[in-house]
């Protein structure tokens, strides 16, 4: 884990939109997207520091998954910018994100079925490493992600945590600053739960950024330095957990629907 | 061993998960085959040969489509587009120069003519964001829209050259596929235009194991299995598809050629919804994630598709209909894969059935 911060010390999102801090990794600046009539992200400025972890929480429909779709560039904006390390991104088309350094794993597990963990990790590498290192590479993500003697198992005969293991460590094989994790424990054991946590914890100590949704306050709890919850497509709180945790208001449009 | 082991290092860059056939069995057979396939001149004569070329190079137009279809998922009614293009450009060059040098050269320029073609409608359709089935709608259309209007180029007016393009009456006295740039050049007919014929299925069909089973093919397969994923991974996946389909252009165009040369003729047929259609039923049938399966698929359906049109040819179409609604039901990975599942079940453990049906 990453040192603490004070969250007292952040600064607005116009300064750290300029790039002019070097800390600022990611921002959003009044970011808008409608679908139609409905306005499901409504101006938001979010931020995310070099090698932070930030989880976004929020009730069902609130904006979370939309939101990191407007910064892979799954989803045009339809209104704002989005800025990484101080560059205009906002037009950019998703593959060229991730040649930046945003990385993604998806909400459904959605490994290829069709190749084993070693092939479904020879895919992100294969564009960026040359021939002769590309199966020391693979190996080596494998260890990673701790599947190295899974390596020759078809993804689809893999456990649903070891999917998730598997899908991250795609996206950490080509070397992110920014790692966007859409539920990485949804429908896992308490078990598999705590292997990802150590995952994400590790992979952060390494210096990777991680924005993390997730409707388990628990997990959030135990891996995240900050949270910034949204409500109706707006930031509603941010602030560190326990203060999170304890804030009435969130309980009420949140925590207290459970 | 020695021999062996050169043996099993040659054939190491054509498989892979991608392909079936991937033992040494395979390879021994697929020789076998081949060797026959090469001597099958000698034993039925030129005429047999000339028939049997027909299929072979409809089967670079089914392999064609498997490409693009079953490993990137991109179903086109187009091949024949790049087919007919080809056939006809060849048509044009060939008999405006005349010469052997220009016959000879107008075999990569009719290629080039129909790549061009795969680039312009593939550069539109992939960055334009068109997907899935309106890729198949859009082909279709270009291909209809192709038939009108080479069905209605019979005036003098559409001469290029001194060659008019004929309308529904076709393109007749296309000269034969010629190699050489004097009076000595080969000129290829019967058993010589079947081995040239042979000699291209299996090399391109070699070609296209080893693209498969590379870098490209993991890459292809990531697009068709989920584009945005492989988006995430930092591919253009437009440039992917834009890519594959071009190389399956490229072979469709290769094919017309040797359609088009192998009848001296060629009419806006080739642009038809009858024979748009007939590609997507040779790769049905054998199993679109299967290059093999096209192949054998191809010759086999045109094989039976000419016994039956003794008794005439709608019939014929009937038939191979009814056969594609019986596969897509029954066997919708196709005959290919299926008979593949059944002998590996039957070589290992009855209970390692899990990926019966699952063609890697």
């Amino acid at each position: 884990m990453s040192g603490t911060r004070d969250p007292a010390v952040r600064q607005s999102p116009a300064v750290r939109a300029t790039g002019s801090d070097t800390d600022t990794l990611l921002q959003t600046d009044g970011v808008t997207k409608r679908f139609g009539g409905f306005t499901a992200i409504d101006g938001i400025d979010f931020g995310v520091n070099t090698a932070e972890l930030r989880c976004l929480i929020g009730p069902n429909g609130a904006g979370k998954s939309t939101l990191l779709k407007l910064i892979t560039g799954q989803h045009s904006v339809t209104d704002g910018e989005v800025y990484y390390r101080g560059e205009g991104i906002t037009d950019l088309l998703p593959h060229e994100r991730v040649d930046r350094g945003i990385g993604m794993k998806f909400q459904v597990p959605s490994v290829f079925d069709d190749l084993t963990a070693a092939g479904n990790l020879r895919l992100p590498l294969q564009r960026v490493v040359t021939n002769g290192d590309l199966a020391a590479r693979v190996q080596e993500a494998l260890d990673r992600v701790g599947l190295s003697d899974r390596a020759d198992t078809h993804a689809s005969e893999l456990s649903h945590g070891e999917q998730q293991h598997l899908e991250i460590g795609m996206a950490v094989a080509l070397d992110p600053d920014l790692l966007l994790l859409d539920e990485p424990v949804a429908g896992l054991s308490m078990e598999e739960r705590n292997d990802i946590a150590d995952l994400v914890t590790a992979l952060n100590g390494d210096g990777i950024a991680f924005v993390v949704i997730e409707h388990d306050i628990d997990f959030v709890a135990r891996i995240a330095d900050e949270v910034t919850v949204l409500h109706q497509g707006a930031v509603f709180r941010e602030g560190p957990i326990e203060q999170i945790r304890t804030d009435e208001k969130v309980r009420r449009i949140y925590l207290g629907g459970d | 061993m020695g021999p062996a082991s050169a043996f099993d290092r040659a054939r190491a860059p054509f498989e892979g998960p991608n392909t079936a056939g991937n033992t040494r069995g395979f390879w021994i057979g697929f020789l076998a085959v081949f060797a026959v396939l090469l001597i099958y001149p000698l034993l039925f004569g030129a005429y047999a040969a000339s028939n049997a070329a027909q299929f072979l190079f409809s089967a670079i137009l089914g392999l064609s489509l498997c490409f693009v279809w079953g490993y990137a998922g991109i179903l086109s009614f187009g091949q024949v587009v790049f087919y007919g293009i080809a056939g006809y450009t060849f048509g044009l060059l060939s008999l405006n120069f005349g010469s052997a040098l220009v016959t000879t050269l107008a075999l990569p320029a009719a290629v080039a003519i129909a790549t061009l073609g795969a680039f312009v409608l593939g550069y539109f359709m992939f960055y334009g964001e068109v997907r899935d089935v309106y890729v198949t709608i859009l082909t279709l259309v270009v291909t209809l829209v192709l038939y009108t209007f080479m069905g209605q180029t019979a005036g003098s007016e559409w001469t290029i050259g001194s060659v008019a393009l004929g309308g529904f009456n076709g393109m007749p006295a296309i000269p034969n596929l010629t190699l050489g740039v004097d009076e000595s050049a080969l000129r290829l007919s019967g058993a010589t235009f079947y081995w040239f014929t042979l000699l291209s299925l299996a090399v391109i069909y070699l070609g296209l194991r080893a693209l498969v089973n590379g870098r490209f093919g993991y890459t292809m397969v990531a697009v068709r299995e989920d584009e945005d994923r492989t988006q995430m991974l930092g591919y253009d996946v437009r440039r992917v598809k834009l890519l594959v389909f071009v190389i399956g252009g490229a072979l469709a165009g290769f094919a017309g050629v040797l359609y088009a040369t192998w009848g001296n003729y060629i009419n806006p047929d080739v642009f038809g919804i009858t024979f748009a259609s007939i590609p997507v039923v040779w790769v049905t049938v054998g199993g679109r994630r299967s290059l093999l399966g096209a192949i054998v698929a191809t010759v086999a359906i045109e094989w039976f598709r000419q016994q039956l049109a003794v008794t005439g040819s709608q019939y014929a179409i009937v038939v191979v209909g009814a056969l594609l609604l019986a596969v897509v039901l029954v066997l919708p990975e196709g005959v290919v894969p299926w008979m593949r599942a059944r002998l590996r079940n039957r070589s290992e453990h009855p209970q390692s059935t899990d990926s019966t049906g699952v063609v890697e």
